[in-house]
């Protein structure tokens, strides 16, 4: 029995009852007993609870009476229900999801005639179509009602609709620059391979090891928040209001970062957002500089190139000056799109 | 790729936006193809950006995010979803989520006695809820976050 991992659940038992009177008062015909009810809420509460503050801790009985307070129970009720392969809680399940599940596919896929099969994929999912030690596996196992049912739904669509394209997730030119010396635009020395372009390319192999090192160390000081931040925005291309709205949800984890780095504690929105990340921008380029001068030892018009080399549109590629056995000539070392 | 061309200012911060940018995006993609053991299923997934994880959970979550480029792109999708097609799609509001939602928002929102004195419900926590937020709009100053590294 699932309760037997929490030993407080058993303070909660009213509060639970309680629960499930309703669900079943609202829903006569779901029949889902009281037993499997109180598992999945036991299972919920494992799952999101034990271990908070140390490993293996037990969440006391005011933290499960609180968290049995957020569970969606509706939801939950809802799912269980389907999850018995309740008839009644299908078609109420089609009643409350089917016209968003289809409306949002269509959305997400643009118009793309494989909706229909996502669509499909989705309800496969769901319903469950392999059996397991005589166990049906529909994805309804997996909902605890920690969050929204429709929350839960609209992250199903996008696996499903992920699985059924299998596009790349992370655009990114091939043409860009990586560790990979190998991918790096400034690596293809065009024409014959002469004595100065090879030294051109030791040279700038150089300024790429000691600007990735650099730029990554600048980034690494930066919290896990900040950086999931600047990965929305620069990687994911959300928009400065889609992060403000982030920032603005009262529940969120990000709210809940951001404000114990703010002494107040009004709106954000875009120019909040837009001046916050101003700030990280200054921080990594101050960071950078001094990794590049401090630990590489560069000097100030290596720096330059450097930062021209971590800026470079993977389009277009930087001149470097030619370059003697001693290094870079002082100066021939300013490179075109340098600031 | 958008606002990052529009805001002209310090060529330094142009420059170094663009080379954050740019190695974000190399490094996510050698993220997306490196295996990760394990991903959070969905139901974790939507908890973390409904707002409904634990601090310790969101915190170990969100570092998860900033080196898995599927999970990190699952709720940027999450976030970009628009709320409008959710209330359009939602059935209609005579029969929207029945008796037994209706009880339960009750519930939450203190209009019906609670099963227990002690019971706190998520939108309390912190004296943090949406009225309040509301409140807070009239402050015309947003707020600066601190560089911690000062």
């Amino acid at each position: 029995m699932e309760t037997d991992s929490l030993k407080n659940l058993g303070s909660c038992t009213a509060q639970l009852r309680e629960s499930h009177a309703q669900c079943v008062e609202s829903y006569p015909n779901f029949d889902v007993p009281f037993e499997e009810f109180r598992d999945a809420v036991a299972i919920a509460a494992a799952k999101y609870l034990i271990g908070l503050a140390e490993p293996n801790a037990q969440p006391s009985p005011a933290e499960l009476e609180r968290f049995i307070g957020e569970l969606k129970i509706p939801d939950l009720y809802l799912g269980l229900a389907c999850l018995r392969g309740n008839e009644h809680a299908w078609w109420e399940f089609d009643r409350q999801h089917r016209s968003f599940i289809e409306r949002w596919t269509r959305h997400l896929l643009r118009g793309d005639a494989d909706a229909d099969e996502v669509i499909d994929a989705v309800y496969v999912e769901l319903f469950g179509t392999r059996v397991v030690d005589g166990v049906r596996q529909s994805k309804f196992r997996t909902y605890t009602g920690r969050g929204s049912l429709r929350g839960w739904l609209r992250a199903i669509i996008l696996h499903a609709a992920v699985d059924v394209h299998r596009a790349p997730k992370v655009e990114v030119s091939m043409d860009d620059w990586s560790e990979s010396g190998d991918e790096f635009p400034l690596q293809h020395v065009s024409g014959g391979e002469t004595e100065d372009s090879m030294l051109t390319s030791v040279v700038r192999e150089r300024y790429r090891s000691a600007t990735v090192a650099a730029l990554d160390q600048a980034l690494s000081t930066l919290d896990d928040h900040e950086t999931l931040l600047l990965l929305y925005y620069h990687v994911e291309g959300l928009k400065l209001r889609e992060i403000a709205r982030i920032v603005e949800e009262p529940k969120s984890p990000i709210r809940r970062w951001f404000q114990r780095r703010s002494s107040r504690r009004s709106r954000v929105h875009e120019s909040t957002v837009m001046r916050w990340l101003d700030k990280v921008y200054r921080k990594v380029h101050e960071r950078f500089h001094a990794e590049l001068a401090d630990k590489h030892g560069l000097k100030p018009e290596e720096i330059e190139i450097c930062k021209a080399i971590a800026a470079e549109d993977p389009a277009q590629t930087i001149n470097l000056p030619p370059v003697t056995r001693g290094g870079l000539k002082k100066e021939e070392t300013r490179s075109e799109g340098a600031s | 790729m958008k606002s990052a061309e529009q805001q002209k200012g310090d060529p330094q911060v142009t420059a170094i936006r663009r080379a954050i940018e740019v190695r974000l995006k190399a490094r996510m993609r050698d993220e997306a193809a490196r295996a990760v053991a394990a991903h959070p299923d969905e139901d974790v997934i939507n908890a973390y950006v409904e707002g409904w994880l634990e601090e310790s959970k969101a915190d170990s979550l969100t570092s998860h995010l900033v080196s898995c480029a599927s999970c990190l792109h699952l709720t940027a999708q999450l976030i970009r979803f628009d709320p409008e097609m959710d209330e359009a799609a939602a059935p209609s509001a005579d029969v929207d989520e029945g008796p037994l939602q209706r009880f339960f928002d009750r519930l939450a929102s203190g209009v019906l006695p609670s099963m227990g004195e002690d019971a706190v419900f998520a939108y309390q926590d912190n004296g943090e809820s949406p009225d309040n937020a509301e409140k807070s709009d009239s402050d015309a100053n947003p707020p600066e976050p601190e560089n911690k590294s000062t």
